[in-house]
């Protein structure tokens, strides 16, 4: 019996090759090198990350399928892997010292950092369901170990166990959506098949709403989505702080992409049907994430309620289901990763050694104390609340001209009434910093050089795709014009 | 002789085999869900996922019975075994069941039970265009090697990210970080 091998070509999956042998590599250092002494993984890690990106630019622009029609390769995925490198990148950055202080920098940090990275990228190129799940489970197995990696403390503890539960429960609801859809396609997964198969017989209709029914559970957990997003708070705040800045920025991101792709390319002749889903969902998810914000003394559980509102700005871009609103969610993700990450480096800064300074009211005084560290936390929480000239604003910007295009008017209104209601929280901090004096003596903040860095870039970067947002919103443009029934 | 003939013919036979590995599926999982002794949970849970290998084999795809029977039945099932004999002892008194927790989840599983038969109901099922009708591990084999290499190579690295993951969870043992 014969049978011939598909053919295929290595490059096209350059950047998952290259994060895989990072992370294999670091492991085995980790596992060699002599007790007491540290080899510099996060410089490995940053160095596999720099060299994936760069595959990432060569691969820019080339376009079509491989592996056996497994694997698009598309500047949608390319802008989303950069999107994952650079949360990554920064997420090794912030690690570093915070790890340190708690003695737990080790090598399986960085290398689950990556596999996760890998994880992503599969959700954002897939082209076939199964693929799709494999990477949401790579993704969701490496962050459920981090989000635990504190085994002695109760509240980390308590994270891993509730994600780990409620993520396996929401990956259950995506595949059982994923079996229905088979049934009703007549066997098939293909994302290029299914809007032909699913169009084809009309009978079949309850079983394709059941299954696209079921997606939006499982998508709408790993977003955080409104009535999906209970377990935000307790994980976001009893992770440590390195990997809630990863899983509030990278995650969502993969989330996001995956979400898109899917529902933007197999879905677009029932787009009504999903539409009223999704509306319900992103006012609901913006509405409760900003209200329940508003009462956080908590940085971190604020950061996360904060995050699941910006769940529900990105929904507001898949309702709106056209070309600027899938632009929007690129250019929207890249500038929250920007402005999160700075965020959490302020966090980590501010917290300290092991996160003792993590209550709002420890940020009193801090910009006559560290007048450019407060300027930076002012920067990034005007960029969250959406004001110019902030990335923030622009992506808000292009994500309700998007829904209003759409015809959605009263969602883009809803939408700029929760971004008002953000700014009460949001400019609190900053009220905080700069007109309250310092409740007690503190102590010094550390800097350390890749915190320092961080912030310096993640600041620099919210300012410049904010001034600037036109060579972005052309790539952005050119990335989603592979959606051909927007 | 002819009456039973008459009466045993291979669609009345299909028909028992269909009605027993339902029944069996359903029993399993009634145990599993109901039983006080997390230990009689775990038995019907296997005796419920023979029932689904036993629906596997009546569509007539002995491989993925097989496969269900050797990684659920034998490999999860000892492996939540190991895990009730790493956690609390058996002889200790189960909590009290709560009422209204136990009528919210008969309510809850009645409704998704109603919807899904309504919905089953309602759709008109069409069989697929095209049916394969080679299930030999063979022509399995030659797809995993071809068409799905690189799904399969990705499994691979699934397993090692989950296995750095248990590692790194576990160890330092318990009580000793």
């Amino acid at each position: 019996m014969t049978f011939t091998i598909p053919s295929f070509h290595l490059s096209s999956i350059g950047p998952w090759l290259t994060l895989t042998v990072t992370a294999i590599l670091i492991l085995v250092l980790d596992a060699l090198s002599p007790k007491g002494r540290k080899v510099c993984f996060s410089w490995l890690a940053l160095a596999g990350l720099a060299v994936a990106a760069f595959q990432t630019i060569g691969l820019w622009g080339s376009t079509g399928t491989d592996f056996a029609r497994m694997v698009y390769i598309d500047d949608f995925a390319n802008f989303f892997y950069l999107i994952f490198i650079l949360g990554a990148a920064l997420t090794v950055l912030i690690s570093r010292q915070y790890l340190e202080d708690y003695g737990k920098n080790m090598g399986e940090y960085y290398a689950l950092i990556i596999f996760a990275t890998v994880g992503m990228m599969l959700m954002a190129a897939g082209s076939h369901l199964i693929m799709i799940f494999l990477g949401l489970e790579i993704m969701s197995i490496a962050v459920y170990v981090l989000a635990g990696l504190f085994r002695e403390d109760l509240r980390s503890n308590e994270a891993a166990l509730k994600y780990l539960i409620l993520g396996s429960f929401s990956s259950a609801f995506l595949l059982f959506g994923m079996a229905m859809l088979y049934g009703a396609s007549g066997g098939t997964l293909f994302l290029n098949d299914l809007p032909l198969r699913l169009g084809a017989d009309p009978a079949m209709a309850p079983l394709v709403l059941l299954g696209v029914g079921l997606l939006i559970v499982g998508f709408g957990f790993k977003v955080a989505a409104a009535p999906f997003h209970m377990w935000t708070p307790d994980v976001y705040e009893g992770a440590p702080t390195s990997v809630t800045a990863f899983m509030a920025v990278a995650v969502k991101a993969a989330a996001f992409a995956a979400f898109a792709r899917v529902f933007f390319l197999a879905f677009p002749a029932i787009k009504v049907d999903w539409n009223m889903v999704l509306w319900v969902l992103a006012v609901a998810t913006m509405t409760i994430g900003n209200v329940a914000a508003i009462s956080q003394t908590n940085i971190k559980r604020m950061l996360a309620y904060s995050s699941i509102a910006h769940a529900g700005y990105l929904l507001m871009a898949m309702v709106a289901a056209n070309q600027l609103g899938a632009m929007s969610l690129l250019y929207y993700l890249l500038a929250y990763t920007l402005m999160n990450l700075g965020a959490f480096g302020v966090v980590i800064l501010v917290g300290r050694k092991k996160d003792s300074y993590l209550n709002i009211y420890d940020y009193s005084g801090l910009g006559a104390a560290h007048p450019v560290l407060a300027a930076s936390m002012a920067l990034f929480m005007f960029a969250l609340a959406g004001i110019p000239p902030t990335a923030g604003f622009v992506g808000k910007f292009y994500i309700f001209s998007a829904a209003i295009q759409a015809g959605y008017i009263w969602l883009a209104i809803i939408g700029v009434m929760n971004s008002l209601v953000s700014v009460f929280y949001y400019l609190r901090i900053t009220v905080l910093m700069y007109m309250k004096p310092a409740e007690a003596d503190l102590g010094p903040v550390v800097f350390s050089p890749a915190l320092t860095a961080v912030v310096a870039l993640t600041a620099a970067g919210v300012l410049a795709i904010g001034i600037f947002p036109g060579c972005l919103y052309n790539l952005a443009m050119n990335a989603v014009k592979i959606f051909p029934g927007l | 002789m002819n009456a039973v003939s008459a009466w045993l013919t291979p669609q009345t036979a299909a028909t028992a085999a269909f009605v027993m590995v339902i029944g069996l599926t359903i029993l399993g999982a009634l145990i599993a869900v109901g039983a006080r002794n997390i230990f009689h949970n775990v038995l019907g849970l296997c005796v419920s996922l023979f029932g689904v290998s036993g629906i596997f084999l009546f569509l007539n795809s002995p491989f993925v019975a097989l496969m269900e029977i050797l990684i659920y039945v034998g490999a999860i099932c000892i492996a939540i075994c190991f895990a009730i004999m790493l956690s609390e002892p058996l002889y200790l008194p189960p909590p009290p069941r709560n009422k209204a927790k136990v009528l919210g989840a008969a309510i809850g599983s009645a409704g998704i039970f109603v919807f899904l038969g309504l919905l089953l109901k309602k759709t008109q099922w069409t069989a697929a265009p095209e049916r394969s009708t080679d299930w030999s591990v063979t022509t399995i084999g030659h797809y995993l090697l071809t068409d799905y290499a690189l799904i399969f190579e990705l499994v691979s690295l699934l397993l090692l990210v989950a296995m750095i993951g248990a590692i790194v969870i576990a160890r330092g043992g318990r009580g000793n970080p």
